[in-house]
């Protein structure tokens, strides 16, 4: 093993240790953390027509970025941002947690979020 | 005997860091069958829909890079013409780094931890290629696999030690979102195991142990089979419960091979 080598080594295992360990402080750094928290959770999203709109048709259908509620209100956003014209757009959220369900209401207009 | 910049000593004494010798088939198989998991991830790239998240029809998840025109198509065809060097071994080490850059571009407009992976592996197979030897070689890069491999497995079991986790929420909820979406129909012998908190708990825990456990017992020689058997398990039962992981099993399970002990560094005169 030349001493090159032995650097590229190095340096490899230096970025992955950097990478795994940054993901502890880091929340949204990925650094294998697959499935560590895994959210049950319900929505519904509707726009100022009543049309409902369903977040799995803006993911790839593999997407296990599901698993984690913010991801609708992260969704919701973006989604607020391509289609103006269908604001405001409401939503609900029920998480399970301590065993029972948990409802949440927020409002989109104009990429403003409000919690009410 | 080939000089490594490890002493005898060393190399006596350490055993999850050792060098092993590796004949070039094993090397070609591994170089193979990575070849062929870089093609299942392409395709499914493609059938999942990764040219909307480049076009902006999907949302960009964990996406680190703008890409304002459309541009999958042209990272497409350039993927396609490094896999054809790839498995027809046209310069190798040069093939392998622009391979491994275009699936961390690719991954920088759309995350996926095991694309990660798998441009780490791809980057590293072509570090060192086999010089037409019958004799065993010191394959160094696939020991950095290896460890990489380890690495992943180690941080992936202590990620998980968290509250939610050790109470077996996640995993209920996991097996719960995957039924209500319909991704997969448990058959009701295992729906009714899996929506028992407890089995979910005592699962959970099991999880942790046999990941942090493998990050260590699949580089001791004593314990290697056994922790081949062990991972094969583990992976074959991840793919079937979590539906869509398929991918990462199958490239998970091609990375045991450079586990399987041939000749450790020492050995070889």
């Amino acid at each position: 093993m030349t001493e090159n080598n032995q650097f590229i080594c190095i340096i490899i295992m230096t970025f992955s240790i950097i990478h795994c360990l940054s993901g502890v402080a880091v929340r949204d750094m990925p650094a294998w953390k697959m499935f560590k928290n895994v959210d049950r959770y319900e929505y519904l999203l509707v726009d100022c027509n009543g049309q409902k709109i369903n977040i799995r048709d803006y993911l790839p259908h593999r997407a296990y970025s599901i698993n984690q509620c913010s991801v609708v209100t992260k969704i919701a956003k973006w989604w607020a941002t391509k289609n103006p014209q269908r604001l405001p757009l409401q939503g609900k959220i029920k998480i399970w947690k301590f065993d029972r369900w948990n409802e949440h209401h927020f409002r989109i207009n104009k990429q403003e979020i409000q919690w009410y | 005997m080939e000089r490594t910049s490890f002493s005898d000593q060393q190399t006596r004494n350490s055993v999850v860091l050792d060098f092993r010798k590796r004949s070039d088939r094993c090397y070609f198989c591994f170089y193979y069958l990575l070849g062929v998991v870089i093609v299942c991830q392409l395709i499914d790239d493609i059938v999942a829909g990764q040219g909307k998240i480049y076009s902006g029809e999907f949302f960009p998840w964990r996406q680190y890079l703008s890409v304002s025109t459309n541009l999958y198509w042209l990272v497409v065809t350039i993927e396609i013409s490094l896999i054809c060097c790839y498995f027809l071994r046209i310069k190798i080490q040069l093939t392998t780094v622009l391979l491994a850059l275009l699936l961390f571009f690719d991954n920088l407009v759309s995350f996926l931890n095991h694309r990660l992976l798998l441009a780490i592996e791809v980057f590293v197979v072509g570090l060192s290629v086999p010089k037409n030897c019958e004799k065993p070689q010191l394959y160094w890069n696939l020991d950095l696999i290896r460890w990489q491999f380890s690495l992943m497995l180690l941080f992936t079991g202590l990620h998980k030690i968290n509250a939610q986790f050790i109470s077996g929420e996640s995993l209920h909820n996991l097996f719960w979102q995957i039924e209500n979406i319909g991704w997969r129909n448990y058959p009701t012998w295992l729906l009714s195991f899996l929506e028992n908190k407890q089995i979910c708990q005592i699962l959970s825990i099991l999880v942790i142990c046999i990941e942090i456990t493998l990050a260590f017992a699949l580089n001791f020689c004593t314990t290697v089979k056994v922790s081949i058997f062990v991972a094969l398990v583990t992976f074959l039962s991840f793919a079937y419960l979590v539906p869509h992981t398929w991918i990462f099993a199958l490239q998970s399970t091609i990375t045991l091979l450079v586990f399987f002990p041939e000749q450790r560094a020492k050995n070889i005169k």
